[in-house]
């Protein structure tokens, strides 16, 4: 049954007070939050206190979601600012999940592109790793783009870029992935 | 218009995204059919893309969910309990008005009763009370004294709940 409801009408429930709609939309985007946590905090652990303090805070401001924008959307940006502030309480110095001071190999690479000769369970365990060491905000474009599928245009509403940004930003993430996976999955990769 | 056209990889992904222009999609087709190695590169770079949405999303613990609306329940009793709370709040305050009403209003029948005002008319008397004697009762005082101490002890107890509150919201983030 909970496949057939819509996020609006299990907004508009969990609006009304009806626990189950909650658990619901709980059930239904754990994964989605979980994995966008993890991409944030890069650590299982944090992950879990992370995911839970976001949908704590999702039900917190539920009265104030209009539907204005997508569910995911407006559940993204709280994975976001909740990623953040658990990382800034652990670094106080730090100001943003973006990294943009990485090095970037701007060159061609005319090496023959090493991913599709993986098998497909090393290439995920290689790819899930590879992105782990990626930028928090490198990868949760990744993720939200390739992994979530979200349109450039939900990315540039939910990440607050404009649609140039976020395609240089998308572009850079690739380019450090690419780098991340030669480099140091080149024996896994090298099949 | 080809000899200027060079192909990248970026301009490949974007062309995989689809977010090329119309017209940049027709010249890098046109490239590619001219350019098999850019063919291959092409395939190569979808069958990354395919690899990237394939990746299987991350679960948390079998109990995820069910620690989520625990704490959620749990953040509700308190919301809960908070409320209930300011409803015995307003209870107090309304009493404690009632007896601020009491004590003005006495206080102003005793100075009306001290001078008292000449009617031009005979009016029936009506009974004298002997506000004095009331005010200096000692029952009086007492239950006065008893009164203000509660509700002393009540804005004391309000005052801590609600920094055990804050705290809590501190501590949650």
């Amino acid at each position: 049954m909970s496949a057939t409801l819509s996020d609006e009408i299990l907004v508009q429930q969990a609006q009304a007070g009806r626990q189950s709609a909650f658990a619901l939309l709980v059930k239904r985007y754990e994964q989605y939050v979980f994995t966008l946590a993890l991409r944030f905090v890069k650590n299982r652990e944090d992950a879990h206190e992370v995911a839970q303090d976001c949908f704590l805070r999702a039900f917190r401001y539920l009265p104030d979601f209009r539907g204005e924008a997508k569910f995911t959307t407006w559940l993204y940006r709280i994975v976001y600012s909740t990623s953040m502030n658990f990382l800034r309480k652990q670094n106080p110095d730090m100001l943003s999940l973006d990294d943009e001071t990485r090095p970037v190999r701007l060159t061609e690479d005319k090496s023959p592109d090493v991913s599709v000769r993986l098998e497909k369970e090393d290439r995920n365990v290689a790819l899930q790793q590879a992105i782990g060491l990626l930028s928090p905000d490198d990868s949760g474009i990744i993720t939200l783009f390739y992994l979530y599928e979200h349109s450039l245009d939900e990315i540039c509403e939910m990440m607050g870029l404009t649609m140039t940004n976020a395609k240089t930003k998308l572009c850079r993430a690739r380019q450090r992935l690419k780098m991340i996976v030669e480099d140091k999955f080149a024996d896994q990769i090298s099949v | 218009m080809e000899n200027n056209f060079f192909l990248t990889e970026d301009i490949l992904w974007d062309y995989a995204d689809d977010f090329l222009s119309a017209e940049d999609k027709i010249r890098v087709d046109s490239y590619l059919e001219q350019h098999p190695e850019w063919r291959e590169r092409l395939e190569a770079i979808q069958a990354e893309k395919r690899a990237f949405s394939a990746l299987p999303l991350e679960k948390p613990g079998p109990a995820f969910s069910d620690r989520v609306m625990a704490a959620w329940a749990s953040e509700q009793a308190h919301a809960r309990a908070a409320s209930a709370a300011t409803g015995k709040d307003r209870i107090i305050y309304l009493i404690s008005a009632v007896f601020g009403m009491f004590i003005l209003s006495a206080l102003v029948m005793a100075g009306i009763q001290g001078a008292p005002a000449k009617l031009p008319v005979d009016l029936p008397q009506a009974p004298a009370v002997d506000w004095v004697e009331i005010f200096s009762n000692p029952v009086f005082h007492y239950g006065l004294y008893l009164i203000l101490i509660l509700l002393g002890l009540k804005v004391v107890d309000q005052y801590l709940h609600q920094r055990h509150m804050l705290d809590k919201m501190k501590m949650q983030g």
